[in-house]
Formats: C-alpha cells, sequence, structure tokens
C-alpha cells in the first residue's frame, strides 16, 4: 500500500516540479516584457530562484562524484575475477568479518551496487559474514565516497566519525552472522535469476578490450539513472526544507542530543541519497544538528534505506533483513547519542 | 518504453547535461552554485557525461529490439537491472530545466530569514584571525572584519580602524531606523552549506537604500550590542551602490 503511494507520488512529482519552473519561467518573462512583477510574485520568484540555487549547488557537486562510482562499479563488474579475490579471504569468524568490512576499500561500488555485488561474492565462495560486513561497510568505507567526505567536511570529526562508525558497525553485525547458518539467511537460490545485464557477463568467452570498456559505460550509465533519481530526489527535498521551512523549527529537533539522531536517522531512510553524495546533503543540515546526529544520517543511511532495504528482501530472508536493519539502527544511535550526552564535539 | 528509445532518451538527457554543466564553467555561473576550488571535478564530469552519452547513442544500433528479455515497461519493483521508467527519465531532466527556466542568481537575501544572519560567534581558529590582521584594514572583506571581531583579544584593537568593504544590503528586523546590514555569503562547498555575514552600518540615508542591492561601505569600526551580544557596527561616512561582483561568495 505505501509502497505504490509513494511510487505514485514520485511518479507526478516530475509533472509538478516541470508545472512550477513553467510558471517561474512565465513570472521572469513577464518581469522583463513589463519591466517588473507586483511584490508579491517578484519575491516569489526570488524565493524560487534561491530554491533553484540551492537545488543545483547540492546536485552539480554531486554528479561527479555520482558518475566516478557509477564508472568504478562498472569496471569491477568487467574486469575483475571475484575468484580471483575470494581466494584472498579469511574464511570465518572475526577474520573474514574484518576483511569483509574493509573490502570496499578495492571495490569502490555504493549502496545500490553493493547489494547484487555482495550476493555475487556470496554465492562464489565468500563467507556469509564477509558478505554482510562487506554490505554495510563498502557504500562509505571506499576510495570515492572518502573522498567525497573529505570534499564536504574536509579532516575532523565527522570525517573520522563516519569510516570508524562504519567500520565497527559493519564488523560487528558481520560477526554476529557468522554465528547464523547461511540456509537461514539466504533466500533459495533458484529463485534469484541474474539481473540482464549482469548474466550477459558471465564470461564465456573474454570480449576484446574496447568491447568490454563500452560494456563499462554502459553500465555506468544504466547506473546513473538508477541512483541519480535519489540524488535529485534527496537534493529537491533538502532545496524544499532550506527555502521553506524556518530553521527555528528545525533547530528545536535538531540541538536535541537524542531526539536529532533520530530524526537523522529517519531523514536517512526517507531520503535514500547515494552514499556517494550524500555527505553534501548532509552538510546542509551542520549548524542546524548535533554533530552526533549528523553522523547518524553519514553512518546509518549507506546502511539501511528505502531501497536498500527492497534489495535486501530480495536476497535475504526476512528475518535476516530484520536483524539487518535492527543491528545497525541500535548500535547507530547508541553510539551517536552516546557522544552527543558525552558531549565529545567540544 | 522499447530499451533503444530508452537508450535514445538516456543519451539526449547525459548529453544535456555535460553540455549545460560545461556551458555554466565557461560563462561564469558555476560559481554561483559551488566553491570554486570543486570547478575542475565539474569539468571532469562533463566530460565524463558527454563520453558516455556518447557511447549510448552508437549501442543503439546493436539492440535487438526481438529479444524477449528486453521488453519491460519499466517497472522496476523486481529487478536491479531493468530500462529506465519514464518518470526517472524526467525526474533526470529537472536539474537542466531549473538551470535554463529559472533565472540564474546568487542567493539572495531572503534566504536570510530561513537560516539566519552572523555578526560574531566562533566561526574561525586563532590561526586564521592571526592571517587576517596582516591584511591591511581598507582590503579586509566582511568576513574578515566579522572574524576579527569573533576573538576578544583583537577585537579591542581593530576598533576606530577604516572600513571599506562591499556587500548587499540586509535589513534586519532587529535594527532601529538609520541602520542596515551589509551582507555576504561565505560558501565552504557548494549553496546548500552557504551562510550569511554581515556588519552593522549605521548611516543617516539607511532607509532610502533597497535590500538586495550591492553596495560599498566606508567608514570606522565601532561596536554595538544585538540580541545582548556584542556586534561590529560601522559608523559610515560614505555609502554608494555598486554592481553585483562576479564572485558573489566568500570562501572562508
Amino acid at each position: 500500500m505505501l509502497m505504490r503511494a509513494s511510487k505514485s507520488f514520485f511518479q507526478t512529482l516530475p509533472w509538478a516540479v516541470t508545472t512550477l519552473l513553467v510558471f517561474a519561467a512565465l513570472l521572469r518573462f513577464g518581469e522583463t516584457a513589463l519591466g517588473g512583477l507586483p511584490e508579491g510574485l517578484a519575491n516569489l520568484l526570488e524565493t524560487l530562484s534561491n530554491f533553484s540555487a540551492v537545488f543545483l549547488g547540492i546536485f552539480i557537486e554531486a554528479v561527479p562524484f555520482l558518475l566516478l562510482g557509477t564508472l568504478a562499479s562498472g569496471l569491477v563488474e568487467v574486469f575483475i575475477s571475484r575468484e580471483e579475490l575470494v581466494r584472498w579471504i579469511p574464511q570465518r569468524g572475526v577474520g573474514s568479518a574484518l576483511a569483509g568490512s574493509l573490502l570496499g576499500l578495492f571495490f569502490p561500488v555504493c549502496e545500490c551496487g553493493v547489494v547484487p555485488f555482495a550476493r555475487r561474492l556470496v554465492r562464489k565462495g565468500l563467507p556469509l559474514s564477509a558478505g554482510i560486513a562487506l554490505l554495510l561497510a563498502a557504500p562509505v568505507v571506499n576510495p570515492i565516497v572518502i573522498a567525497s567526505t573529505l570534499a564536504a567536511f574536509g579532516v575532523g570529526p565527522v570525517f573520522w566519525g563516519r569510516l570508524a562508525g562504519s567500520l565497527l558497525i559493519a564488523f560487528i553485525t558481520g560477526w554476529i552472522f557468522s554465528l547464523a547458518p547461511p540456509q537461514e539467511v539466504l533466500r533459495d537460490r533458484s529463485g534469484l535469476p541474474l539481473p540482464p545485464v549482469m548474466a550477459s557477463l558471465e564470461p564465456i568467452a573474454v570480449p576484446p578490450l574496447s568491447q568490454r570498456f563500452r560494456q563499462v559505460l554502459l553500465i555506468a550509465a544504466d547506473e546513473f539513472f538508477e541512483m541519480g533519481r535519489f540524488l535529485v530526489l534527496g537534493a529537491l527535498l533538502a532545496a524544499f526544507m532550506q527555502t521553506f521551512i524556518p530553521q527555528g523549527g528545525l533547530l528545536l529537533l535538531g540541538q536535541g542530543a537524542v531526539l536529532s539522531v533520530f530524526v537523522m536517522i529517519a531523514l536517512a531512510i526517507l531520503l535514500s541519497v547515494c552514499s556517494t553524495v550524500d555527505a553534501f546533503i548532509a552538510l546542509a543540515f551542520t549548524g542546524t544538528f548535533t554533530t552526533g546526529s549528523i553522523l547518524a544520517f553519514l553512518v546509518f543511511g549507506p546502511m539501511v534505506d528505502i531501497k536498500s532495504t527492497l534489495m535486501f528482501l530480495r536476497v535475504f530472508k526476512p528475518r535476516a533483513v530484520l536483524y539487518l536493519i535492527l543491528l545497525p539502527f541500535l548500535m547507530t544511535a547508541v553510539l551517536m547519542i552516546g557522544l552527543n550526552l558525552a558531549g565529545v564535539w567540544g | 518504453m522499447k530499451e533503444r528509445t530508452t537508450r535514445s532518451f538516456q543519451a539526449l538527457i547525459m548529453a544535456g547535461l555535460g553540455a549545460f554543466l560545461l556551458f555554466q564553467v565557461v560563462n561564469g555561473g558555476i560559481t554561483f552554485y559551488i566553491h570554486q576550488r570543486f570547478v575542475w571535478l565539474v569539468v571532469v564530469g562533463a566530460i565524463l557525461l558527454l563520453v558516455i552519452a556518447q557511447t549510448l547513442f552508437q549501442s543503439r544500433s546493436q539492440i535487438n529490439e526481438d529479444d524477449p528479455h528486453e521488453h519491460s515497461d519499466g517497472e522496476d519493483d523486481d529487478h536491479h537491472h531493468v530500462l529506465t521508467p519514464g518518470w526517472v527519465l524526467w525526474l533526470m531532466i529537472l536539474p537542466v530545466m531549473m538551470g535554463v527556466l529559472l533565472p540564474q542568481r546568487a542567493l539572495s537575501a531572503s534566504v536570510i530569514q530561513n537560516r539566519g544572519i552572523q555578526t560574531g560567534g566562533t566561526l574561525s581558529s586563532n590561526t586564521q584571525v592571526i592571517q587576517v590582521q596582516d591584511i591591511p584594514p581598507e582590503q579586509r572583506t566582511v568576513l574578515d572584519w566579522v572574524r576579527l571581531f569573533s576573538q576578544s583579544d583583537t577585537r579591542a584593537q581593530i576598533k576606530g580602524q577604516p572600513v571599506d568593504v562591499i556587500g548587499f544590503v540586509y535589513r534586519d528586523p532587529r535594527l532601529p531606523a538609520g541602520q542596515f546590514m551589509v551582507a555576504r555569503f561565505t560558501l565552504t562547498c557548494c549553496v546548500a552549506d552557504a551562510s550569511a555575514l554581515a556588519l552593522i552600518v549605521s548611516w543617516e540615508d539607511a532607509d532610502s537604500l533597497v535590500e538586495n542591492r550591492w553596495v560599498r561601505v566606508r567608514g570606522v569600526l565601532d561596536e554595538t550590542l544585538l540580541d545582548g551580544h556584542p556586534a561590529p557596527l560601522v559608523l559610515a561616512k560614505q555609502v554608494e551602490e555598486v554592481p553585483e561582483p562576479s564572485q558573489p561568495y566568500l570562501y572562508p
């Protein structure tokens, strides 16, 4: 029900925004033609152009990072033999969870690409605990997201907190999952056909290099549209909140050590912004929200949100999905509220 | 939608976005949106977009429309890699449409009502303040003055120094008649994190100034109280309208 309703909302949204834009263009035309507008309309036009400046600011800043992420993901798909990789990973316990949570450093996939990627690795013999740790950590602990977080926040508590928090939570969750037998976690494998794009990549014969590069670019294009939609939606929402909602109201939500963390976690789930760009969206909330809550957004968001939950449900059994959501949620909340209350931010 | 059509639209959108970004870089509009130091990244992104668009165009000839696998009406709930649905294609055009249809302006004073404005506070480290002290007073920006004023030890030194700054006019409702604020936005990354900084200006003709217009203020620095906190005040000798600078934001 909710899915259907939200889907039809998102499908109407482009139309609604387009109507608004055409209206604004008419106003602008009227302004030049008449040499001025009544005060109310002029203010409206000013507000709309501020809205557009914030939206385009977030979008333009994020697009290069999104593109780099999709390219990297395409390169991994086409050029890396996973069988080779699996030999280097410890097969059980603490070691495999640790290896899994660091694997993202070599495979820059964001959370949209990580679910099929992790599933594929597990099928090829990666231990489940490493697969789960990879699933949760790779969207943050990878070169591209590290670079975009650095670009947005610089070296400081948010940067280190995001890395450390993500690694810790992914490692512990992966370790807990190593206690469960894989058949109780994964759904029936026969019911999971490979997506067409990936199926076509099964190496029957190695195609010429130019063909493979072309394949990389096509995967990048698909992923750009797959994830770009969440970027546009997230940037629209962030720009809307900045332009139309007075910060006085947000401050009430954003300054409580406990409440702010839950608000930002909820926002992370709702926005479902790709981890390569979420740092830029989070930046808009610094100043109004506590540092712990910004970190909660940056740590929890890449692990669990609307789109990744949908993907989880296709790969894991429902009970396993519940654990996959609850464990990171509890750990993020406890950690960040604790840091807020301890006042470590100075 | 057939795969060939979808690919065509994808190619068009990516090419359009790439061209839009390059155009913004060339005509300088890009700095209305993001910090200067990221402009090269935008150029890289735009080139990537154009290359991918070109590949998409070329790949259309190799699509076999009779392949039963390829038919999908864009319902994406049960598969990760299917054709991009129409509403997503439309959504991805919005950024370019917004850039073309709406007037491209830097942030303006109406944002301040939502975000607030700073005249002091702890926004910089000691080393930054020391660097700012070496700048001759007449060349300091609004940001430099607010920085110096935010430290209590430098605050005493700068009182009485000559001020010569530009900024836009902001009429803060807390100010009495005969005063206005000369304000600038500062960016650390992009417009989303912009924050407004200002000096209060005392000038006899303050009420004749129009909000958002750019002015050059010359005078002497003094101190006043705003909401019970000390705030920098310029006793203006001269206020004149100037054109908006090509680079409207300041970078801390």
